[in-house]
């Protein structure tokens, strides 16, 4: 016995400890990994994962005096060889190593042979915690956070369990922004048979589905939420004038009562509502920006007031129809409207030409009538030294041709007269024209115009 | 007497039904350089569809006016009608609404005549480099020349050709007109000249008052004589605007968008 031990000394102290290798075993086969560490993975604590190894032997016969493990986490199973073990050139001795971890954490150990460091064994071990809602219940999976509107939140609470004898530390996290955890520190420390409340929150910052992931430790519970549009704050229309009449451009402002947390796009049309039912279409009436009774307008988060274009107002024009203009303002859910009345009023002058031609006399007038009742035009001529030429003012019934020039017109009450006075005499004589007409408004009357020769 | 009788006569056709019409207000020009009607009163304006394209300058009043194309002179009747076509391939050509001018030639075009019958308006007479064409009527037509940096106002005899009567206008418009930067937006009318810069206009009466009316700030302003009592403002990257002109002033409105007619 004494003769076998000193053998074994001697071999031992002739032996070289590089002649050990450390492999893991993987279908048969010896894998040696490349920095000499071996992960094991990550387990719950108390859970095991067991690897197979071959201490191989690549050199000279020798003796095994010691090998041990740096951390308890980490143990031979069914138990530690026995030791001194002679371990013969070329042969390998096999190693089963298993992970336990003991808490929460990385755990880490050297495999030492001989007093060298063959391999290094990584694991992770999960604290054993249960994660339920708020109310204890299972989290179902995955966790609906409904539709939240942009700019507001949802809020699920969520407990975490630590189940162990010890204190442990709980990572938690979500995979982007829009699922937000409260507290926002991480990791989480729960006292042994203790539990943590934490509160996600979803934030939407766009439309539509979305989805994340609740992370806690390596557990995942799929987390998923729509977006809303928040709803525009009620618009209301401001007009810059509220005394407009026919024929005149005004300034329409659509404001918010509130600044806006949505952005999009909305429309303000006008329509006229005439005092006279059988009144005809009336192309004068319409946005400036557009040509037509329509303008959109845009809205952006944190307006107060939307946008024409690169402008806070439209333009718009009110035509020649006496009666309401109503303007419809649609903004997301709300409909606005703002009637603006346009009053009934003698015919309005735009503009004339009086020519003395060498046939006569030649009268060209621009006017507008916004109730179409205009009967009779009276013509006063004037000489040059301001008296009335006989038989003085001439009243003629326009009534009839006005009416029915009015039938077929877009222009609303515009129209034009032009009216032609042969002359026998002398045309230069006649200095002047006023004109007078008469509507259900009153009687309008031009100013003294003078005649001109081309 | 007699001279009562005879109105007498003539007021019952002066109203009939076919001496009542839309009220044409006159032309206006879009971002493509198309030709648009515009029919309506002041401050409610109807733009109708296109009724030329490519229209490189143009002039217009009631009684009609003159456009040109890159190749052509067109006359335009009151209602905006092409009636006739010239062959006029040069690029500078100046308009009002009855002559065009020929600064290369000197030669002054009436709309209703042959170009054969055009006047010559010698280039001593003006002195300087004509800049725009003023109002005419059936016997004479006023040039607006620079001679080194100062506007004259020319009057020439439109059978003769002679130079009848040459006045400097004062003040802003006198002293800005001749820069580079102006010249194709000096519009001189019957009573009154207009110059447009990039943020106003300046009226100078015939009195040599002025005045201003502010514009939209913009990079390159031109003026038409537009209509009888009209001009159209036209600015690069705004709204056109008009405006309407009278013995007693100016007034601007805005027109609507021509863009969006047919």
């Amino acid at each position: 016995m004494i003769r076998r031990l000193l053998l074994f000394s001697l071999l031992g102290a002739c032996s070289l400890p590089a002649q050990f290798g450390l492999f893991l075993v993987q279908n048969g086969q010896d894998v040696a990994s490349s920095d000499q560490t071996y992960g094991f993975g990550t387990k719950p604590v108390g859970a095991v994962v067991n690897l197979e190894f071959h201490l191989r032997n690549s050199g000279a016969d020798a003796i095994l005096t010691d090998l041990h493990l740096s951390s308890t986490d980490f143990q031979f199973i069914p138990s530690a060889p026995s030791l001194p073990q002679a371990v013969a050139a070329g042969t390998a001795l096999d190693l089963m190593v298993q992970f336990r971890p003991g808490k929460a954490g990385a755990a880490t150990a050297d495999l030492i042979a001989n007093g060298v460091k063959l391999g290094t064994f990584n694991g992770i071990g999960l604290a054993s915690v249960t994660v339920s809602m708020g109310d204890g219940s299972p989290v179902p999976s995955p966790l609906e956070f409904g539709s939240v509107k942009r700019g507001e939140s949802s809020a699920r609470t969520i407990r975490i369990s630590n189940g162990e004898n010890s204190a442990v530390l709980v990572n938690v996290g979500t995979r982007d922004k829009t699922f937000q955890v409260k507290p926002g520190t991480s990791p989480i420390p729960i006292a042994a048979g203790e539990t943590a409340t934490i509160e996600i929150d979803f934030v939407p910052a766009a439309d539509g589905p979305q989805q994340s992931a609740l992370l806690i430790d390596q557990l995942v519970f799929p987390l998923v939420g729509t977006g809303l549009e928040p709803p525009f704050p009620p618009p209301t229309i401001d007009l810059d004038r509220a005394d407009l009449a026919s024929a005149q451009q005004g300034k329409l402002t659509v404001r918010l009562a509130s600044p806006s947390q949505a952005t999009g796009t909305g429309e303000v049309d006008m329509d006229i509502q005439p005092s006279d039912a059988s009144a005809n279409l009336d192309s004068g009436i319409q946005f400036l920006s557009t040509g037509t009774r329509t303008a959109t307008f845009n809205v952006n988060q944190g307006d107060t007031v939307a946008h024409f274009g690169s402008d806070i107002s439209a333009t718009f024009q009110t035509g020649t129809t006496a009666g309401n203009i109503v303007f419809t303002v649609k903004l997301g859910y709300f409909t606005t409207t703002k009637t603006l009345r346009i009053a009934p009023a003698v015919v309005g002058l735009d503009s004339s030409k009086a020519q003395r031609t060498s046939a006569g006399l030649d009268l060209l007038l621009s006017a507008f009538d916004n109730t179409r009742s205009a009967t009779s035009m009276t013509f006063t001529f004037f000489d040059q030294s301001g008296t009335k030429l006989p038989p003085g003012a001439i009243t003629v019934d326009a009534s009839a041709a006005l009416g029915q020039f009015f039938t077929s017109s877009d222009l609303g009450g515009a129209f034009s007269l032009h009216a032609f006075f042969p002359v026998n005499g002398n045309p230069g004589q006649v200095d002047s024209v006023e004109v007078q007409i008469v509507n259900s408004a009153g009687t309008a009357q031009t100013a003294r115009l003078p005649f001109t020769t081309p | 007497m007699n001279r009562a009788a005879v109105f007498l006569l003539c007021v019952a056709p002066a109203v009939a039904a076919s001496n009542f019409s839309s009220p044409l207000v006159g032309l206006t020009g879009d971002a493509q350089g198309k030709l648009h009607l515009v029919h309506g009163v002041a401050g409610s304006f109807v733009v109708r569809g296109a009724i030329a394209g490519q229209a490189l300058d143009w002039a217009f009043a009631a009684s009609g006016g003159l456009l040109k194309t890159a190749d052509e002179l067109r006359v335009l009747d009151a209602q905006g009608n092409v009636i006739g076509r010239r062959t006029a391939s040069e690029s500078q050509v100046l308009l009002n609404p009855r002559y065009a001018f020929f600064p290369e030639t000197g030669e002054l075009w009436p709309a209703s005549a042959h170009r054969d019958r055009a006047l010559l308006i010698q280039s001593a007479a003006v002195g300087g480099r004509v800049i725009a064409l003023g109002p005419a009527d059936q016997r004479e037509i006023v040039l607006a020349a620079c001679r080194g940096d100062h506007l004259w106002l020319l009057t020439f005899d439109i059978t003769s050709g002679a130079l009848k009567h040459e006045s400097a206008p004062g003040g802003t418009i006198g002293e800005q007109a001749c820069q580079a930067a102006h010249r194709a937006a000096l519009l001189v009318l019957e009573d009154r000249v207009l110059l447009a810069n990039a943020h106003e206009i300046v009226i100078q009466t015939s009195t040599g008052q002025e005045r201003r009316l502010p514009i939209p700030r913009n990079h390159g302003t031109r003026i038409h004589r537009a209509g009888e009592d009209t001009v159209e403002i036209e600015m690069s990257g705004a709204p056109s605007f008009v405006l309407r002109f009278n013995s007693e002033g100016e007034r601007l409105y805005e027109l609507p968008a021509a863009e969006a007619r047919p």
